[in-house]
């Protein structure tokens, strides 16, 4: 015996049919509540900002009452920024000069100086030739050894004797980026 | 042709609410819900930009209504003098002389470059990037050279901020040359700024400095 199907075609149509429906039916409430819940949270971002902006304009007109002390401050706080700034990056030749005279025996007279930011230069004159040896076999080695100074290179510019004394001319010669010390 | 609509409806009817339905789907999504979400991220960052401008601004009203008024206005004297915001002679004149007169050494005579009338040299140089300077030259007595380099110490703690930047000693007569720093106001830019910032203790430290540099 055959089997006999007893479910017609149109039934199964009609159920197919109620499933599609239902199923856009959910699709479309969920996206419904979704567009729904976006727009009223879009209006309370939108109210919470304008609140924000209200506030925002309060504070600025309670600063505007002190104007001139923003004003003061604000000036005061640009001028130590660039005050900060010169004292750090000032160069201290008189600290180099002050060093590099300090190497220099009590019995060699000075006769000259001349310094910028590169270079030293000084003029010194003694009668006793010892005190040159010391100078240059003992002091200035001992200079050249202190790194903060930053002494790139030392030579003789002239060495000559007039009558009984001697004059000896030194020439310091600097990194330009080294600062022996800030203030 | 009307009865083939008929038909046509009578045939699909059932399946027609669903389209609908599906049609009015995507058009919540196109037209609502993505325009919407754009809003709503925008509004977000404006809400986070506008909470950290409010609290920035408070922080502002705080510091300005806390400021001691005469305190201030010291504070900001004693920084112009420091950094004056144009050339001052007089200032100049008076860390020169003052300079002097604590190394115990004669100001002989001072010149300093104001300005060339056409082309010629340049009224200021730049020695520290961004700082305008005055050019003076001094000419000193001469002595024992380390009363020279106090000289230079000296006026390199004077209000307003100088650097030495030569030294051309001899016998006779000792010349300087020194750049004094000044710096123009730029009140636009300070009025435009919306917060301001309360003193920090290095600042103070700073004007505690300046203030002792001034009163030698």
């Amino acid at each position: 015996m055959e089997d006999i199907n007893l479910t017609s075609n149109k039934t199964t149509q009609k159920k197919q049919t109620s499933k599609f429906l239902i199923g856009s039916l959910i699709i479309f409430l969920v996206i419904f509540i979704t567009g729904a819940a976006l727009v009223i949270y879009s209006f309370l971002l939108k109210s919470q900002g304008a609140k924000l902006e209200e506030e925002k304009a309060r504070v600025k007109s309670s600063i505007s009452v002190y104007a001139l002390q923003k004003e003061k401050l604000s000036t005061l706080t640009e001028r130590l920024a660039n005050i900060r700034r010169i004292i750090s990056q000032r160069s201290s030749i008189d600290s180099k000069v002050e060093l590099i005279l300090s190497t220099v025996p009590t019995n060699l007279g000075i006769d000259r100086i001349n310094a910028d930011d590169i270079k030293i230069s000084i003029d010194l004159s003694s009668s006793d030739l010892a005190t040159f040896d010391t100078l240059l076999e003992e002091r200035i080695p001992m200079l050249t050894q202190n790194k903060d100074l930053g002494v790139s290179r030392i030579d003789i510019g002239s060495f000559s004797q007039s009558g009984s004394g001697y004059s000896l001319a030194l020439n310091f010669y600097f990194n330009n980026q080294t600062k022996t010390k800030t203030r | 042709m009307k009865k083939d609509l008929k038909q046509s409806y009578v045939k699909y009817k059932k399946q027609l609410t669903p389209i609908i339905f599906l049609a009015l789907s995507l058009f919540i999504i196109f037209g609502v819900i993505v325009p919407q979400l754009s809003a709503v991220s925008e509004s977000s960052r404006q809400i986070q930009n506008n909470a950290k401008d409010v609290e920035e601004l408070k922080k502002t009203l705080s510091v300005v209504a806390s400021q001691n008024e005469a305190d201030l206005t010291s504070d900001l004297s004693t920084s112009l003098k420091a950094l004056p915001h144009s050339k001052d002679i007089t200032l100049i004149f008076g860390a020169l002389s003052s300079s002097a007169a604590s190394s115990q050494i004669q100001l002989r005579e001072f010149s300093l470059e104001v300005g060339g009338l056409f082309g010629g040299a340049q009224a200021s140089s730049v020695n520290i990037k961004g700082s305008p300077s005055v050019n003076v030259i001094a000419r000193v007595s001469a002595g024992n050279p380390f009363i020279l380099i106090k000289f230079s110490n000296e006026i390199q703690k004077r209000l307003p901020l100088a650097q030495v930047t030569q030294i051309d000693a001899n016998e006779a007569l000792a010349t300087f040359n020194i750049s004094f720093y000044y710096k123009p106001l730029d009140l636009t830019l300070i009025s435009r700024e919306p917060n301001a910032a309360p003193l920090t203790q290095a600042d103070s430290d700073l004007i505690n400095k300046l203030k002792e540099w001034d009163e030698q």
